[in-house]
């Protein structure tokens, strides 16, 4: 075999995994696309509540709740107690926006949050995956402190 | 013989485009409802007839998903202070307030009722938590991409109207 030809072929290779892995990355934005309830999160206490869409335009909406969180006496959303407020604020968050999946990142541009620091910023959500019913991702920044948090969640049919 | 070919390819051109139409009105309300929704404006309106923003804030934003598995998302969000120690869980009482007044974010399953233009929505969980307790109705107003809904039975009393525009 000549030089050349191991240059040749090498390229083919590398070519060739160039483009499985552009297929794979193009793969895995559309496997994200749809709706998926949460199966664990580090915060939001026992049994969190939790729901994602990313719709085939690019958008989404997130809510991660815990499950305790409190009613309202007043039965008004507007009249409610210190209390009631803190643990709702303390044990609840929620975006929407816009997203893209670039490589195994899942950037997000936020248009409105609970959070509202969070309001008109670019973020970025990493490793992620998808395996079956699966969708895994690292949120290396949470909005309540803390190491980066690992988020699974399960498609909904 | 061409001409009568031509002619019955303009008949059945002129058939094919009302029934493309007809066929588009007669899509379900549910079948029109499935997608992404962007706010357009979120109000309540009190006992009495007086009428407010549905949250508190400036500039408030609003997305609204229903997917053809029968599951909604709703979240409406108004601009508010920032927290001066960017930690969720390190708010100050007025920063706690200003936060959940700004926000009404659920989700849950949704089933529309064709005949009375309608759904009603069984809320999971809500940042409004009290909305768990029981289905609420919603009527639907829908005229191509802009869809009106109303909430007859707002806990408080009175009712809120949401407009959405289809997002695209």
């Amino acid at each position: 075999m000549t030089r050349r030809r191991i240059v040749n072929l090498s390229a083919i290779a590398a070519l060739g995994l160039i483009f499985s892995l552009n297929s794979a990355f193009a793969q895995l934005a559309k496997d994200v696309v749809g709706t998926w309830t949460l199966v664990s999160t580090d915060a939001y206490g026992p049994n969190p509540k939790g729901s994602v869409n990313f719709d085939s335009n690019g958008r989404f909406t997130l809510i991660l709740m815990r499950s305790d969180l409190p009613k309202y006496a007043s039965n008004n959303r507007t009249q409610g107690t210190t209390a009631e407020y803190k643990a709702t604020v303390e044990g609840s968050l929620a975006y929407f926006g816009t997203y893209s999946v670039g490589g195994t990142d899942l950037n997000v541009h936020i248009e409105g949050s609970t959070f509202p620091n969070w309001i008109g910023t670019d973020q970025k959500r990493i490793n992620l995956s998808v395996a079956g019913d699966e969708l895994k991702y690292t949120q290396p920044t949470p909005s309540g402190g803390g190491p980066a948090a690992p988020l699974v969640w399960k498609r909904v049919k | 013989m061409r001409n009568v070919l031509s002619l019955s390819a303009i008949t059945a051109l002129a058939l094919a485009l009302p029934l493309s139409s007809a066929m588009a009105q007669t899509k379900s309300l549910k079948e029109q409802l499935v997608g992404t929704w962007t706010l357009v404006s979120a109000e309540s309106v009190e006992p009495n007839g007086t009428k407010m923003p549905l949250v508190g804030g400036t500039d408030v934003k609003g997305i609204l998903i229903f997917t053809d598995t029968g599951k909604v998302s709703y979240q409406v969000i108004g601009g508010h202070a920032k927290i001066a120690s960017n930690d969720r869980m390190k708010m100050t009482p007025d920063e706690m307030k200003s936060s959940a007044e700004s926000v009404l974010s659920y989700f849950g399953s949704y089933t529309v009722n064709e005949a009375e233009k309608s759904y009603t929505v069984q809320i999971e969980s809500s940042s409004f938590q009290n909305q768990t307790a029981t289905p609420g109705k919603r009527m639907v107003a829908l005229t191509g991409d802009d869809l009106k809904i109303t909430n007859p039975g707002r806990l408080a009393g009175g009712q809120t109207i949401n407009i959405w525009k289809r997002a695209k």
